[in-house]
């Protein structure tokens, strides 16, 4: 019979315990992967659809609104900018500026935000179609690999948006998109999106067959459009026009010039601006004490469950100390006794680490379908973390920790006392 | 002529500075003893001795001409798993597990291949074979008693010891439990040590050491 038979046996003999430690420990191990896993696909989200953003110009507000509307999509705007404000940043040739990219948002389609924009955002996010075009003129869309999975919409699909960022019947424009192309999967917030040029979010809004008057219009006014040139030079014609945000790349981020223009839009324009890396630091920061506080929780329940699991070792080895005494009697060895508690302790630890991760990826799934259904991110499926097999070696050493005293115990049994007691 | 088992000279000094002296003492292979004492003679004391549990002060004990305690660690603890079957007044096993596990786990230990053919045969022999899948506690005294005799037989041991084997039972019971003693010490070719207050089973062995007359205590 091996040992570890007799040390699985010893376990399940006692239920209760063994489902207490298992409970314990495995809620340590889970919590902490499971922060894990979050964490890394919050940062991985933010830092795809950060790269390359080195400012973003809003109407005023709070600088995390303007981000999380702008790069993120979750959030609503915090108002609309006049073209004739932007124009500095939206025309070729300011020394600081290698890209800017205007954006309009307003609509959506099955949850989907509709975005009003130019060529320029591909470059950005370093995007490329992967079948059909680009949009080109009024009323044409291009959707992200995202979009035309969930929502089956195919190239020469026709659909109809709703106004605002929230989905219903009774908010649907009577315009008509037509989808032109589909955008590869890129990792960014495109894959997420519906992506038409400025003109088609004027005008829809232009002819919608809601009433403009009981919402809000985030950039776009009702002027009638039918373009079909999308150069930006032609945007910046259109001076009484509206957009939501503008993107802005610098040559060289780490210019002193570039890093004082937000403060210097917003001392001397009427627009806001922000620099997403300093801004993000701070959401960090605020975020980073919730995640360190589970994590300090995470690892209190391990140390308690390694705790526990050594208590439970302890009290069964004294309860069979004289059948572990008769096994010396019959030719065990101090480290056969020794082995026995130990891999009683391990079995708890794999057990638990096995159970922790079970619960790690369920509660991760659980997570991933909400922000998938709130916020139209889709995160990987199940992705294999490096934290998993870390985790699988802390879950042995503390298995090793907690079986530490009894099997030291047990190795050190005075067989002579122990029978003669 | 060599000995299954001998004792030369033996002292041992306890931690509170009392020493026994026990007397020399000689069983032959196949032979049976029975060693006879009031309680505090020293009776555990030599048991534990002779079964390598227990380092004397001063001393020879050899089985098998094996001076067992120029032994040390593990050789010790398998020789004394090949060579040396135990049978405790109290039957102890391992709850969890079933009694035939039981049997098997102590075979675990045995550096010889203990056939399972041979752990049946012995349940078998001790008539409890039917309980060979119960657990521990579905077992009676007597069943377990007679476990004990299975487990400190499945190795074939040179030598058998009981501690106290019938002090609890009836003299019906008594004489069952040393017959089966009997049978199964010639069933694997072995010795027989007794040790025990119990007078009434003098006559089932070959040899009578008694401990109360042999036995030196001498306070330091």
């Amino acid at each position: 019979m091996k040992l570890t038979t007799v040390a699985w046996k010893n376990l399940i003999s006692q239920p209760s315990q063994l489902a207490l430690n298992l409970l314990l420990f495995s809620l340590g191990i889970g919590l902490s992967l499971f922060l894990l896993l979050v964490n890394d696909q919050v940062n991985k989200s933010i830092d795809n659809n950060q790269k390359g953003i080195d400012m973003v110009i809003g109407a005023k507000g709070s600088d995390l609104q303007i981000i999380f509307s702008s790069m993120y999509h979750i959030d609503n705007p915090t108002g609309n900018i006049k073209i004739d404000d932007t124009k500095a940043f939206l025309k070729e040739g300011h020394s600081l500026i290698k890209l800017s990219v205007p954006i309009s948002i307003g609509d959506n389609y099955a949850g989907f935000r509709i975005i009003g924009t130019d060529e320029s955002i591909m470059e950005l996010y370093e995007a490329t179609v992967a079948s059909g075009k680009l949009f080109s003129n009024t009323g044409s869309v291009a959707i992200g690999h995202s979009v035309a999975k969930v929502t089956g919409l195919q190239i020469g699909d026709s659909f109809k948006s709703s106004h605002g960022l929230t989905t219903g019947d009774d908010l649907e424009h009577e315009h008509d998109l037509v989808v032109v192309g589909i955008l590869n999967p890129s990792g960014t917030v495109l894959d997420n999106l519906i992506l038409t040029s400025n003109y088609t979010v004027w005008d829809v809004h232009d002819n919608g067959a809601h009433d403009h008057n009981d919402h809000e219009h985030n950039g776009h006014d009702h002027h009638s459009h039918n373009h079909t040139d999308l150069s930006r030079d032609h945007l910046l014609t259109h001076t009484d026009k509206e957009l939501t945000n503008v993107l802005i790349q610098f040559h060289n981020n780490k210019n002193f010039q570039a890093l004082n223009l937000p403060n210097n839009i917003k001392k001397h324009t009427p627009l806001h601006a922000v620099a997403p890396a300093f801004a993000m630091a701070v959401f960090y920061d605020r975020m980073g004490i919730g995640f360190n506080l589970i994590s300090w929780i995470a690892i209190l329940i391990s140390i308690i469950s390694c705790i526990s699991i050594g208590i439970s070792l302890y009290n069964a080895l004294r309860m069979r100390r004289y059948q572990l005494a008769i096994l010396r009697v019959q030719g065990a060895t101090k480290t056969d006794l020794l082995k026995i508690i130990v891999v009683e302790g391990l079995l708890i630890a794999i057990l638990g680490f096995i159970v922790g991760v079970v619960l790690a990826y369920l509660g991760y799934m659980i997570t991933s379908n909400l922000v998938e259904t709130k916020f139209q991110y889709i995160w990987e499926t199940l992705p294999m973390h490096i934290g998993v097999p870390i985790f699988a070696i802390v879950s042995l050493l503390l298995g090793l920790v907690a079986s530490f005293i009894p099997a030291a115990q047990a190795y050190k049994m005075d067989i002579h006392h122990t029978l003669a007691e | 002529m060599s000995h299954l088992v001998s004792l030369d000279s033996v002292r041992h000094r306890y931690d509170s500075g009392l020493e026994i002296v026990l007397p020399d003492i000689v069983l032959d292979a196949g032979g049976s003893m029975m060693v006879l004492g009031k309680s505090g003679v020293g009776k555990t004391t030599l048991l534990h001795i002779i079964s390598g549990l227990l380092r004397p002060t001063n001393g020879v004990v050899k089985i098998q001409d094996q001076d067992i305690y120029k032994l040390e660690g593990t050789d010790l603890d398998r020789f004394r798993g090949e060579n040396i079957g135990v049978i405790f007044q109290k039957p102890h096993f391992f709850s969890s597990l079933t009694a035939i596990e039981n049997l098997q786990l102590s075979a675990t230990f045995q550096s010889k291949k203990v056939k399972p053919a041979f752990i049946d045969q012995v349940l078998n022999r001790l008539d409890i074979a039917d309980k060979a899948r119960s657990m521990i506690n579905e077992l009676s005294q007597g069943q377990l008693q007679r476990l004990s005799i299975a487990r400190a037989c499945i190795s074939r041991p040179k030598l058998i010891l009981a501690d106290e084997p019938t002090s609890a039972l009836d003299d019906d019971n008594a004489v069952a439990v040393m017959n089966l003693l009997r049978e199964m010490q010639h069933e694997v070719d072995a010795g027989l040590m007794i040790v025990t207050h119990d007078s009434r089973i003098k006559s089932k062995v070959d040899q009578i050491v008694d401990l109360s007359s042999t036995t030196q205590l001498v306070k330091e």
